[in-house]
């Protein structure tokens, strides 16, 4: 089932002294199903927080459509099913996370026991107990953070929009925000969160909505990025004589020499074999033998160091790009 | 030692705006005794007061006490109490207590009656039930303007004004009739008017007057 | 109806957290001051009227003043700084929003202008005072034209900055408490333009000097229910209406 549906979506912008509309997003779609971590990836100023508010109904788009579980977005049916986070929170300064939980709460339509059972767990969730009763003009960033997160998921909405989750936080609230995350969408929940730390959007997402200069050009899922490229293979080896860049020039792409240590990158993975017994002819000692995957991060330096082909603007500009593969990968 | 030279540069700020203070103390009270001589129009005084008339009242009439007083320690003249009775009245036309203290020093101290009289009908005109309004309209036709009917007219609309002492203005509508006007006569009424009266000033006032018309019976030789 | 009360409440909340309580101890000394050091300055002939000026007066500046900064500023920032995000975001309506800040913001100011009519009241009663119906009715008014005043701001913040929002209310209030005079002045001294550019502001700009109950109070005059209940309707109705053009403001508003 679809749970978010974002369907060329257009918007400009008067800039605040030109009459001239800039036109921000060209036709953006994507879509989430349920259950799945989408992640939303781009460069600053290609319109992720602009895609987000429109999906939140701060914004409207000039043409397109954004449903919510079939709802329009912006609508009252499409907010009570969405929890937000948005970017740098900032919340009214002189509630106490306790009353700015129960406020949130009770706008999100709880009431009585539950809203406080709710508040009490969500707070205990993201580790903020001990400051339940703090005015929160007293938070730090991190802690503003933990506060915004409780506050997107203490109504239980199928959908969680987040905008960078992950800024602010130490390692531990990180790995929390993650845990958090993934256990949500164990329960079947729906998470659409944009970032710029690669790695954890790697670790999470499910499918990863890459977008450029105001359209959504890919959408990757884990296996269609290790299947972008074969996978280069490392091995250490100790011990090395010195010809064995030369020697085996035509199997490996790099070679690098630390210490007592040399780490060579083969080529392909046909060529390992090939390279290992030349090491152990050569006298070498063979450490460790690692495969290396393409990752997320060289899928996105790779989509931004091209300009976009003139096919893939045609591309972008269908409404069918973004519908990438489906399901989940392992 | 900062802190000490902090605390001195603080004191030392203070002490000069207390020197500055005092160094203006001529200029700026030439301009507070300036000002009574610009006193805005009624019209004027009545916008800018927005829906606060009746505060500005207020605020005018110590402006006139602080005249007043002023004048008492022969610091001005009070040529211009007439206007500011008038301005403070057209703010708040029942400020009855302004009418009635003004009226008297005008009459008395700046020896206008006419202005007084027409004062005092603006006052009974916004404030027609008002007892000691018309009892003192009677009394300054009485000590001001020697007009014995207007006075007994007067006193006798007082009498006539319900829950007020009413035995009080007959008697002094009596005196009236019988076309009084010797001192005698004026200082009895004025020590009634002064026992009688719930303005305490007025009674310092009636003191004033008393005294200056004992003053004129003597010179006069002290008979009727 | 609930996204209201849960608005109103953390704006109460908020507002009161602002300290205005130390508004309520300056009022209480100016009270105090002009009883017993004023008073005896308009050597009686104003004793009773000074105390029951100030009070009324003070009620009433304090009141508007607090809406005018306080209205702005909430507002305005909340938006500034995405803290509206959380709200909107949420199963509210822009429409639920104005009016729970409205109702927030109101009710702060109504439990200032109570205490300080209860210290009027005691002030009154230490000094021997009489008390009056009008009186009660008099700072109920100037409740309802705080309220007008504070609907006017929430409409001003919709759509521009707090110090704008400031100036432009004070100067309805000004233009509003002058009342007729402006009509009246045009009408005598204006041409037909002028004349018809002052009727069609004295229609649109709200007539706050049919609120002032402060003359009547001070002097114990006559009031009617009948007006009593004219001006309250007059209040309602011209509430109502800012708040209906906030929000036909408010729900195109984009938040870039």
């Amino acid at each position: 089932m679809e749970v978010l549906r974002v369907e060329d979506v257009r918007k400009s912008f008067r800039g605040d002294l030109s009459l001239r509309r800039r036109e921000v997003l060209h036709g953006v779609s994507l879509y989430a199903a349920a259950g799945e971590i989408l992640g939303f990836l781009g460069p600053n100023g290609a319109g992720k927080t602009t895609t987000i508010k429109i999906i939140l109904g701060l914004l409207r788009p000039d043409s397109g459509s954004v449903t919510i579980f079939g709802n329009p977005a912006g609508g009252r049916e499409a907010a009570r099913s969405i929890g937000y986070l948005p970017e740098t929170p900032y919340f009214h300064p002189h509630l106490t996370l306790r009353e700015f939980l129960g406020f949130c709460g009770g706008l999100s339509g709880l009431s009585g026991a539950d809203l406080r059972r709710r508040v009490e767990e969500t707070t205990a969730l993201v580790g903020l107990e001990p400051h339940a009763g703090r005015r929160l003009k007293g938070f730090s960033k991190g802690m503003l953070q933990r506060a915004g997160l409780a506050q997107a998921i203490l109504h239980g909405p199928d959908l969680l929009v987040l905008d960078e989750p992950f800024s602010g936080l130490d390692p531990l609230g990180r790995k929390m925000v993650r845990d958090i995350l993934v256990d949500l969408r164990g329960r079947g929940k729906t998470i659409f969160f944009s970032s710029h730390i690669l790695p954890d959007m790697e670790a999470l997402c499910d499918r990863t909505a890459i977008i450029r200069d105001g359209v959504v050009t890919r959408s990757v899922t884990l296996d269609e990025i290790y299947r972008l490229g074969e996978g280069t293979v490392e091995i250490t080896a100790r011990g090395c004589p010195e010809n064995t860049a030369h020697d085996l020039a035509d199997y490996i792409e790099s070679i690098q020499c630390s210490g007592e240590e040399t780490f060579l990158i083969v080529r392909r993975q046909e060529f390992v074999r090939t390279v290992i017994q030349h090491l152990y002819r050569s006298g070498s000692e063979v450490l460790e033998v690692a495969t290396q995957h393409p990752s997320l991060e060289d899928v996105f330096l790779t989509e931004f160091s091209q300009p976009r082909s003139d096919a893939e603007k045609e591309t972008a500009a269908r409404p069918s790009v973004g519908a990438g593969a489906q399901g989940r990968s392992s | 030692m900062r802190r000490l030279v902090r605390i001195a540069c603080a004191l030392a700020a203070l002490a000069a705006m207390v020197g500055a203070a005092r160094m203006i103390e001529p200029v700026a009270e030439a301009k507070a005794t300036v000002g009574i001589a610009y006193l805005p129009t009624s019209e004027c005084a009545r916008m800018t007061a927005l829906g606060y008339r009746e505060l500005a009242s207020d605020l005018y009439w110590f402006k006139a006490v602080q005249y007043y007083g002023g004048y008492r320690l022969d610091q001005n003249d009070i040529e211009l109490f007439a206007h500011l009775a008038d301005l403070i009245t057209d703010l708040d036309p029942q400020f009855t207590g302004a009418y009635r203290l003004s009226a008297i020093v005008i009459t008395e101290d700046l020896g206008n009656f006419a202005e007084a009289k027409r004062l005092m009908e603006k006052g009974l005109r916004n404030n027609p039930d008002d007892y000691w309004l018309t009892f003192e309209m009677g009394f300054l036709h009485y000590m001001g303007g020697r007009d014995y009917t207007e006075a007994e007219k007067y006193f006798r609309l007082a009498a006539a004004i319900p829950n007020n002492d009413g035995s009080r203005a007959a008697r002094f509508a009596a005196e009236a009739a019988s076309k009084g006007g010797n001192i005698e006569a004026s200082i009895v009424l004025w020590r009634e008017l002064a026992e009688s009266s719930d303005s305490e000033y007025l009674r310092e006032l009636a003191e004033r007057y008393i005294a200056r018309l004992e003053k004129q019976r003597a010179a006069q030789g002290g008979g009727s | 109806m609930r996204a209201i009360a849960h608005v109103a409440r953390s704006t109460f909340r908020e507002t009161v957290r602002e300290k205005l309580l130390w508004l309520v101890a300056a009022y209480g000394i100016v009270l105090v001051v002009s009883t017993w050091i004023l008073s005896p300055l308009s050597v009686g002939a104003a004793r009773d009227k000074i105390v029951v000026d100030v009070g009324l007066a003070g009620i009433s500046l304090f009141g508007v003043l607090t809406a005018i900064m306080i209205g702005g500023a909430l507002v305005h920032k909340e938006i500034d700084k995405k803290a509206v995000y959380m709200v909107l975001t949420r199963p509210v309506s822009r429409g639920e929003y104005l009016v729970g800040k409205f109702a927030g913001i109101m009710a702060a100011i109504s439990s200032l202008v109570g205490l300080m009519a209860v210290l009027l009241v005691l002030v009154m009663l230490a000094g021997r005072v009489d008390l009056t119906r009008v009186l009660f009715a008099a700072v109920a008014l100037s409740l309802v034209e705080i309220a007008v005043i504070t609907a006017i701001v929430v409409l001003f913040s919709t759509f521009t900055t707090p110090v704008l929002t400031s100036f432009f209310t004070i100067g309805v209030f000004v233009a509003g408490s002058l009342g007729s005079d402006l009509r009246i002045f045009a009408q005598k001294f204006g041409g037909a333009a002028m004349r018809r550019v002052m009727d069609v502001l004295y229609f649109m700009l709200p007539n706050l000097s049919i609120f002032n109950l402060r003359h009547e109070a001070v002097h114990g005059l006559r009031l009617t229910g009948h007006e009593f209940l004219v001006s309250l309707l007059y209040g309602a109705v011209y509430a109502a209406a800012m708040l209906y053009f906030a929000w036909l403001i408010f729900r195109r508003r984009e938040f870039a």
